[in-house]
């Protein structure tokens, strides 16, 4: 009975110390939290936008994803269009909050393939939000690849949460293929990385070019005028024809409606062309049109009136009042 | 036999006159003989000083700005044909030769279709040939008249205006002669 009460006893302080022990351990570790909290770094979206103030808006391409580390983008990114990767970062304590590096990887590549973020991307700007709302440029920056320790604070609000937004363009000559971007923030204590995987780098999509015709034709004289077109956008391939119908068909179809031509490589400016040999008095019709290896884009049919002939026509007065023979050769002149 | 020197004397005198009678005669008709094949390439050479050469004259205009050497004895008229056009005729009745210069305002490069037509009724243009007047480009043709009959034709712009200078066909190489002395003011 002694003994077994003796065994009790021992049982019991066994028992009080590892409560003891545990109790330090769980105080310890609430302690150590509360002086370094740590910050969490989640992807929102990402937008085709070129405004590094707008903070929403664009064409979201990552729409309907899963927003949990790491996300899947269905998504493709062009080459030579800027996206704006929106994440939020949490207060963490009340500390300041910086983003602290970036990377992009392509699929094919164990190493930093996209790279130099490789094949693409660059930080053209970092914008914060705070949780008041108004956007702000904090500052420019300009960063290739991992390892990026520039010191763009984004100051979040002790209690609420903060947008940051990285525009980045992808390069013309981006690898191709699944890509993955990884971000991370720190406090100064403690850090937190989200990844956006999966999302796909491609070559933009290629429409035909967008063409206006200029209204009015210019130089308008009796037989000749200047024409004029604007291709206003390549559709992401510059035109490699370009020039105008003109003839005197309404529709410009048929009859004697003519074709000018010009081949080359012609980006988003505007061209003209020279006519003559036109008739007086006579109105023309005329459209611009531009072509890429997608296809062919025409502007609106417009019109000018060549100018009214207004000088005289020669007379032949040579030898006016006489007759003329051609006899052995020699003209003979006889007064009539 | 033995050739008598006077007679050889005579003749060597009658050749030498007569050579020199004709050439001199032909220098100061610019070649009249109307086929023109013989003195093709017996036009003036262009002077600074624009002085005729003998047996010819200088016909000068201010308001169109050029002067071309014709032939001495022409008859040289103008007439207005209105619309700041006009007409210059230079005419020797008596050798049927002659031609005339239409200066018509014209601010085109070319020469259009229309303007071909409306100065060529006839529409008939044929052997056309680019030639170069005193720096103006222009065309050369042949083509035809009612009452001319053949026609040789140099048109050209110049400084706003067109210049279309006629003659008969057959005085084609005689009127090319007279069209190099053409100068510009």
């Amino acid at each position: 009975m002694i003994k077994t009460l003796f065994i009790q006893k021992r049982i019991l302080l066994v028992a009080g110390v590892v409560a003891l022990g545990a109790f330090a351990f769980l105080f310890s570790a609430n302690s150590a939290q509360a002086a370094a909290p740590i910050p969490t770094v989640t992807f929102l979206s990402v937008f085709e936008s070129s405004d590094p103030a707008a903070g929403s808006g664009g064409t979201e391409i990552c729409a309907g994803v899963s927003l949990t580390s790491p996300d899947t983008c269905s998504g493709t990114l062009e080459h030579t269009k800027t996206y704006r990767f929106e994440m939020t970062m949490s207060e963490g304590g009340g500390a300041a909050f910086k983003p602290t590096s970036h990377d992009f990887e392509s699929a094919v590549g164990a190493d930093d393939v996209l790279g130099t973020v490789v094949a693409g991307a660059e930080f053209s700007g970092v914008t914060c939000v705070g949780k008041t709302g108004t956007p702000s440029i904090v500052s420019s920056v300009t960063a290739r690849g991992s390892g990026y320790t520039g010191g763009n604070v984004c100051t979040v609000a002790k209690s609420g949460t903060g947008v940051a937004t990285w525009l980045i363009t992808i390069d013309t000559d981006a690898v191709d293929g699944q890509a993955t971007a990884t971000f991370s923030a720190t406090n100064g204590t403690n850090s937190d990385t989200s990844t956006l995987t999966t999302f796909n780098v491609a070559p933009p999509s290629i429409n035909p070019p967008t063409v206006t015709t200029t209204d009015p034709a210019t130089n308008i004289t009796v037989s000749s005028a200047t024409l004029g077109g604007n291709i206003s956008a390549t559709g992401g391939e510059n035109a490699n024809e370009r020039g105008f119908a003109w003839g005197t068909n309404s529709t410009l179809s048929g009859g004697d409606t003519s074709t000018t031509t010009n081949f080359g490589s012609f980006g988003a400016v505007p061209f003209n062309q020279g006519l003559s040999n036109l008739l007086s008095n006579k109105k023309y019709y005329f459209r611009a049109y531009a072509a890429n290896t997608v296809g062919t884009s025409t502007g609106s049919i417009v019109n000018f009136l060549t100018l009214t002939d207004t000088t005289p026509s020669r007379k032949m007065r040579l030898f006016e009042g006489f007759t003329i023979k051609l006899i052995s050769g020699r003209i003979i002149l006889h007064q009539r | 036999m033995k050739p008598n020197p006077v007679i050889s004397l005579l003749i060597i005198l009658v050749v030498v006159g007569g050579g020199y009678f004709y050439f001199s005669r032909d220098n100061s008709n610019f070649g009249l003989d109307q086929s023109g094949s013989r003195f093709a390439n017996l036009g003036f050479l262009k002077s600074d000083t624009r002085e005729p050469p003998t047996g010819s004259r200088e016909y000068r205009t201010e308001r169109y700005n050029f002067s071309l050497f014709y032939p001495e004895g022409m008859s040289v008229n103008e007439f207005d044909d209105g619309g700041g056009a006009r007409t210059i005729t230079f005419e020797d009745a008596e050798d049927g030769l002659g031609f005339q210069v239409f200066v018509v305002p014209y601010a085109e490069a070319q020469v259009s279709e229309e303007r071909f037509l409306k100065d060529t009724p006839s529409g008939e243009r044929v052997e056309l040939e680019e030639i170069m007047v005193d720096g103006a480009t222009g065309a050369a043709f042949y083509s035809r008249h009612l009452l001319l009959g053949e026609t040789r034709e140099m048109w050209f712009i110049h400084n706003g205006f067109l210049f279309e200078v006629t003659a008969p066909r057959l005085l084609d190489m005689w009127l090319a002669n007279i069209v190099q002395t053409w100068e510009f003011l």
